[in-house]
C-alpha cells in the first residue's frame, strides 16, 4: 500500500483488568516500545473492553477496535489449526512451548489465514493446565465420575476420555462453583489458581509432564489499521512482534508460573506427580486426541501430520537453543 | 385485518416468551438437582443464555406495542393541554424509536449472517447461533412497526 | 471530551422529548460511536453488544427473581404479611403505616424489584389506611418508601446489575444488603413515628389485637420465611450460586402458589408473560447503557474525568461526599436504573482508585437509588403509586415522602461512619 508518514493512534480494546499482568507487564511496555521505535508516530490507546472477551477478534475484524488480545478457545472451532498446542504432553515451560508453537504456526498454518481481516502480531501460551481437585483421587481410575469444570472443547474431550463429568461454565463462575462444591476440580494453570485465590478449595493437584493441555492467547491488529501505518513504521513494529513478542510475553508467564508453583507448595497443596505406570496409562487414554486433531486440521488444507511432527521436534530444539528445560 | 394479525402475533409472542422463561426456570432448577447425582444437564449454561436472549427479544415487540419502555415524562405534565405540542413530542419519540429498532434489527441480521459464515455454535449443547441472531433481528423489526402503531398513552410499570 | 459533552446534551434532549431511555441511549451511543470510528463499525458494535448483553448466563437471575416475586404475588402472601404486621403494631399511632413498612420489608425478602414492592403494598395497604382516615401524604409516602426496600433486602435486581457491571460477587452483595435493609426499615418506622407525633391526626391508631389473633397471623409468614431461607440461606451457606438460587427460588415460589391453589393455567401464563415483559424492559435499558457506555469509553470521557478529579487533589472522604451529592442530584431527575447504568462505568473506577470497598460502595449506591426512587420530579415509586392510587395528587405524594428521605439520609450517614454495618455479614461467609 501507499506509505503515509502520518501519526496513527491505535485503539486497543483491553478486556483484562488494568492491573492484570497482561496489561501492566506485557501490553503497556510493548506499546511504549512501539511508540519509541516509530518515534511517536504510532501510539496505542488502551480502552476498557468494548465487548465481551470472546467477541474481541471479531471486534477488531469489524473495526470496532484497532487492536485486541484474545484467547483462541473462547471461540470454539473457529481456529482449529491452533488447537495442536492444546494437546496433552507438550511442554510446561511457557517460553519453549510458545516459541515452538509460533514457529510451527508460521511455517505450516500462516497460509491458511485463519485470522483473516487482521494481521497476527503474535500467539503464545501462558502455561500448561494441570488437574486441580478438591478431594484426592489416588489413581487415574478414581477420576471416574469426578465433576470437572471445562474451559473449552479440547479439555472436554480430555475429561470425557478420563471418565469425568464435565460442567461448562465461564471462568467468573469457577470460584463460586469450586468453593460451593458444585464441581470437584478443574484443569487450570498455576498462576490462575493463585490469582483467583482458589488454593484453599483445591488442596490437590496432579501434574503430568508437559501438562494436560494449554490455552492459546494472541494479539491482532486489523488490516484497516495496519494499512494506515507507513512501511517503515510497519517494519519497526514487526521487529517487536512475532517471535520477539512471543518470547518476551511467554517469559513473563514462565516466571510467574515458577513463582506460582512455589506459592502452591507454600500454601500446602499436595502435588501428585503422574509418572511410571500411571503415566503410561494416561498416555494410552489420551493418545487418540492427536490423531483426531490431525484428521480435523487436514481438512483445512494443511499438512497436519508434518506440522505436528515439526512442532514436537521443535519443542526439544527450542529447549536446547534457549538452554532451558522443556518442563 | 391488520389489527387481527397484530393481535394474533401478540398472542403467539406472549406464548413464545412464556415458554422461554419456563425453560430458563426448569433448566436452572434441573441442573442444580441433577448435579447432585453427578448428571448435570449438558450445556445448561448455553441453553440458559440462548433462552434468556430469545425471551427478551420475543417480548420486545410486546413491550413496544404496550408502550412500556421506561421514559422520562417530565414534559408530558407540562404539555398535557397543548395538543399540537403533544403530537410533536409523540411523532419525534415514535419516529426515533422506529428508526433505532429498524437499524438495530438490520445489524443483528448481519450479525446472524456472520455467525452463519463462521459457524458460531453453542458447543456443548450443540446448536448453531445464527438463527438466534436472525430471530433477534426480526423481533427488532417487529418492534419498529409496533413503535409506530402503539397507543399514545404511556404505561410505566416496570423497573428495578 | 467535547464530543462526549455534546452527546450528553443530545441524550438529555431526547429524554425530554420522551424517547424511551433505552432507545435514547442506543441512538446517541451508535451515533456518537459512528462519529469516531464510522457507521459500519458502530453498527457492528451495537449488534454485538445487544446480542451478548441479552444472551447472558449471569443475567438469567433477573427474570428468575422477577418471576419469583410475581408468583409470590399471585399467592396473595403480601396481604397476609400486611395483616400479620398490623396485628402487632396496628394499635400504635401511625400503626398502619408502620405495618406497611414491616410487611414491605418482608415482601422485599422474596421480591427483587422496588417498583413491584411499591405497587403491591399500594394495592394492599392503601385501602386500609383510607378506611382509618389516614392522611394521603403519610399513606402514599410510607408505601413508596417501604417499596424502596425491595432493592436493598435481597434478592435485588439493582444489586445484580451493580454486581454484573463491576464484576463484584453478587452473593456477597446480597448478604451485605441484609443489615442495611433492616436498618432502613427501622429508620422508616422512626420516620412514621416522628411524623405522626408532629401531625397527630395524620395516622390515627387502630384497634389492638389479642395474642391469639397475633399467633394465628404468624402462620401466614411461614411461606416467606421458608423461601427466603432457601434462597438467601442457600447463598449464605454456599449451597448454590445466586444464579442457581434464582432457579430454585422461582420453582419454590411456583410450588407455594400451586399449593395454595392460587394459580390457573391462564393466570400462570399471564404471570410468565408479565415477567418476560418486565425483564425485557430492564434488559433493553442494559443494552442501551452498554452501547452508550462503549461510546463514552471510545470518546475518552472516563479517562478525562479521572484526570480532572485527580487534579482536584481532595481527600477520599471529600470525594465520596461529592459522589453522594452527585447521585442525590442526578437521582432527582433520572430514572433509577438508567442512573445506575450511566454512572457506574464512570464512577466505579474512580471509587476503586480512592480505595473504597466495592461491596460497601454497592450498598451505598443502592441506598442512593432508593432515595432517587422517591425524590421529585422523577421518582419512579411515586409514579407507580399514582397508577395504583389515581385519586391522590402527585404533589401530595411527594410531600409525604419528606420524612422518609430524611430517614434515608440518616441511613447513608450511618453506613458512611460504620462500614461494618455493610461488611460484617459478608465477611463471615
Ligand atoms: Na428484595
Ligand atoms: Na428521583
Amino acid at each position: 500500500g501507499q506509505a503515509l508518514a502520518e501519526n496513527v493512534t491505535l485503539r486497543f480494546s483491553n478486556w483484562v483488568p488494568p492491573t492484570h499482568t497482561l496489561t501492566v507487564d506485557m501490553f503497556q511496555p510493548w506499546a511504549k516500545d512501539v511508540e519509541e521505535a516509530t518515534e511517536g508516530r504510532v501510539k496505542i490507546q488502551f480502552l476498557p473492553a468494548l465487548g465481551a472477551p470472546a467477541a474481541h477478534f471479531d471486534l477488531v475484524r469489524n473495526g470496532v477496535a484497532d487492536m485486541a488480545f484474545a484467547v483462541h478457545s473462547y471461540s470454539p472451532d473457529r481456529f482449529p489449526l491452533t488447537e495442536f498446542v492444546e494437546l496433552p504432553f507438550t511442554a510446561e515451560n511457557a517460553v519453549v512451548n510458545s516459541v515452538a508453537y509460533w514457529r510451527t504456526y508460521e511455517k505450516f498454518m500462516a497460509g491458511a489465514n485463519e485470522h483473516k481481516g487482521t494481521h497476527l502480531l503474535g500467539l503464545w501460551v501462558p502455561g500448561s493446565y494441570q488437574l486441580f481437585t478438591k478431594t484426592g483421587p489416588e489413581t487415574l481410575d478414581d477420576l471416574d465420575g469426578l465433576r470437572i469444570r471445562i474451559p473449552g472443547t479440547l479439555v472436554e474431550e480430555i475429561s470425557t476420555k478420563l471418565g469425568m463429568v464435565s460442567i461448562s461454565s465461564p471462568l467468573t463462575e469457577a470460584y463460586d462453583q469450586i468453593s460451593r462444591g458444585i464441581i470437584d476440580g478443574m484443569f487450570q494453570d498455576y498462576s490462575t489458581v493463585i490469582d483467583f485465590n482458589m488454593t484453599e478449595h483445591m488442596p490437590n493437584f496432579f501434574t503430568a509432564p508437559g501438562g494436560f493441555s494449554a490455552s492459546s492467547q494472541f494479539l491482532v491488529i486489523s488490516d484497516r489499521a495496519w494499512n494506515k501505518i507507513s512501511d517503515a513504521d510497519k517494519a519497526a513494529i514487526d521487529a517487536l512482534s512475532g517471535e520477539a513478542m512471543v518470547k518476551r510475553f511467554a517469559q513473563i508467564w514462565a516466571d510467574r508460573n515458577t513463582a506460582s508453583l512455589a506459592k502452591l507448595r507454600e500454601a500446602g497443596l499436595t502435588q501428585h506427580m503422574i509418572e511410571g505406570e500411571s503415566l503410561a496409562q494416561l498416555h494410552a487414554k489420551l493418545e487418540p486426541l492427536a490423531q483426531e486433531w490431525v484428521a480435523k486440521a487436514g481438512t483445512k488444507g494443511v499438512d497436519a501430520q508434518a506440522a505436528l511432527d515439526f512442532y514436537r521436534a521443535e519443542l526439544d530444539a527450542v529447549a536446547e537453543e534457549l538452554g532451558q528445560s522443556r518442563n | 385485518m391488520i389489527r387481527s394479525v397484530a393481535a394474533n402475533l401478540r398472542t403467539a409472542l406472549w406464548l413464545l416468551t412464556s415458554a422461554f422463561i419456563l425453560l430458563i426456570m426448569f433448566v436452572s432448577f434441573g441442573d442444580v438437582t441433577m448435579r447432585t447425582f453427578a448428571k448435570p444437564i449438558p450445556g445448561a449454561y448455553e441453553v440458559t443464555e440462548i433462552a434468556v436472549g430469545a425471551m427478551v427479544f420475543a417480548a420486545l415487540p410486546i413491550v413496544t406495542l404496550k408502550n412500556e419502555h421506561v421514559s422520562v415524562t417530565l414534559l408530558s405534565a407540562l404539555t398535557a393541554r397543548i395538543t399540537w405540542l403533544r403530537w410533536c413530542v409523540l411523532i419525534v419519540s415514535r419516529g426515533i424509536t422506529a428508526i433505532v429498532f429498524a437499524y438495530l434489527g438490520y445489524r443483528l441480521w448481519l450479525l446472524g449472517n456472520e455467525f452463519n459464515a463462521t459457524g458460531a455454535a453453542a458447543i456443548f449443547a450443540d446448536f448453531p447461533l445464527a438463527p438466534f441472531a436472525w430471530f433477534a433481528g426480526v423481533m427488532c423489526w417487529l418492534s419498529a412497526v409496533a413503535g409506530l402503531i402503539a397507543a399514545p398513552e404511556h404505561h410505566q410499570q416496570q423497573d428495578i | 471530551m467535547t464530543i462526549a459533552l455534546i452527546a450528553l446534551a443530545i441524550l438529555f434532549l431526547l429524554l425530554l422529548l420522551e424517547v424511551p431511555i433505552a432507545i435514547a441511549m442506543l441512538a446517541v451511543g451508535i451515533g456518537g460511536f459512528a462519529s469516531i470510528v464510522g457507521l459500519p463499525a458502530a453498527g457492528y458494535m451495537a449488534a454485538d453488544s445487544a446480542y451478548r448483553t441479552v444472551h447472558s448466563y449471569n443475567l438469567s437471575v433477573i427474570p428468575l427473581f422477577i418471576l419469583m416475586g410475581n408468583l409470590i404475588n399471585r399467592a396473595e402472601i403480601s396481604k397476609e404479611l400486611f395483616d400479620f404486621a398490623y396485628r402487632f403494631v396496628g394499635h400504635l399511632r401511625g400503626g398502619l403505616a408502620i405495618a406497611t413498612v414491616i410487611s414491605g420489608g418482608m415482601f422485599s425478602a422474596v421480591c427483587g424489584s422496588s417498583l413491584a414492592t411499591a405497587a403491591t403494598m399500594g394495592r394492599i395497604a392503601y385501602p386500609s389506611m383510607k378506611r382509618y382516615g389516614y392522611d394521603d401524604g403519610l399513606a402514599s409516602g410510607s408505601i413508596a418508601a417501604a417499596g424502596t426496600l425491595g432493592i436493598m433486602v435481597p434478592p435485588s435486581v439493582a444489586l445484580i446489575v451493580y454486581g454484573v457491571l463491576t464484576q463484584t460477587d453478587i452473593g456477597k452483595l446480597f448478604i451485605a444488603g441484609v443489615v442495611p435493609g433492616i436498618l432502613g426499615a427501622l429508620l422508616y418506622i422512626g420516620a412514621v413515628m416522628f411524623s405522626t407525633r408532629v401531625h397527630p391526626n395524620s395516622g390515627p391508631a387502630g384497634e389492638r389485637s389479642s395474642w391469639g389473633e397475633r399467633f394465628n397471623a404468624l402462620k401466614s409468614v411461614g411461606a416467606v420465611v421458608v423461601l427466603f431461607g432457601i434462597v438467601i440461606g442457600g447463598i449464605y451457606g454456599n449451597l448454590f450460586t445466586p444464579t442457581e438460587a434464582a432457579g430454585v427460588g422461582s420453582v419454590g415460589a411456583l410450588a407455594i402458589t400451586l399449593w395454595r391453589r392460587k394459580l390457573t393455567l391462564r393466570s400462570f401464563f399471564e404471570t410468565l408473560g408479565e415477567t418476560a415483559v418486565m425483564s425485557a424492559t430492564i434488559f433493553f435499558i442494559l443494552v442501551g447503557a452498554q452501547i452508550f457506555g462503549n461510546f463514552i469509553n471510545v470518546a475518552g470521557f472516563t479517562a478525562a474525568l479521572q484526570s480532572l478529579v485527580a487534579g482536584l487533589d481532595l481527600p477520599a472522604w471529600a470525594m465520596m461526599m461529592l459522589i453522594i451529592l452527585l447521585y442525590v442530584v442526578l437521582g432527582c431527575v433520572l430514572e433509577s436504573m438508567s442512573m445506575l447504568l450511566l454512572t457506574i462505568p464512570i464512577i466505579y473506577p474512580l471509587v476503586l482508585s480512592l480505595g473504597f470497598d466495592p461491596i460497601w460502595f454497592g450498598i451505598i449506591v443502592v441506598t442512593l437509588i432508593e432515595i432517587a426512587l422517591i425524590t421529585p420530579p422523577v421518582g419512579m415509586n411515586v409514579y407507580i403509586l399514582q397508577g395504583v392510587l389515581p385519586g391522590v395528587p402527585l404533589k401530595r405524594m411527594f410531600a409525604g415522602v419528606g420524612y422518609f428521605v430524611l430517614a434515608d439520609i440518616i441511613r447513608i450517614a450511618l453506613l458512611l461512619l460504620l462500614p461494618g454495618l455493610v461488611l460484617w455479614l459478608p465477611g463471615l461467609m
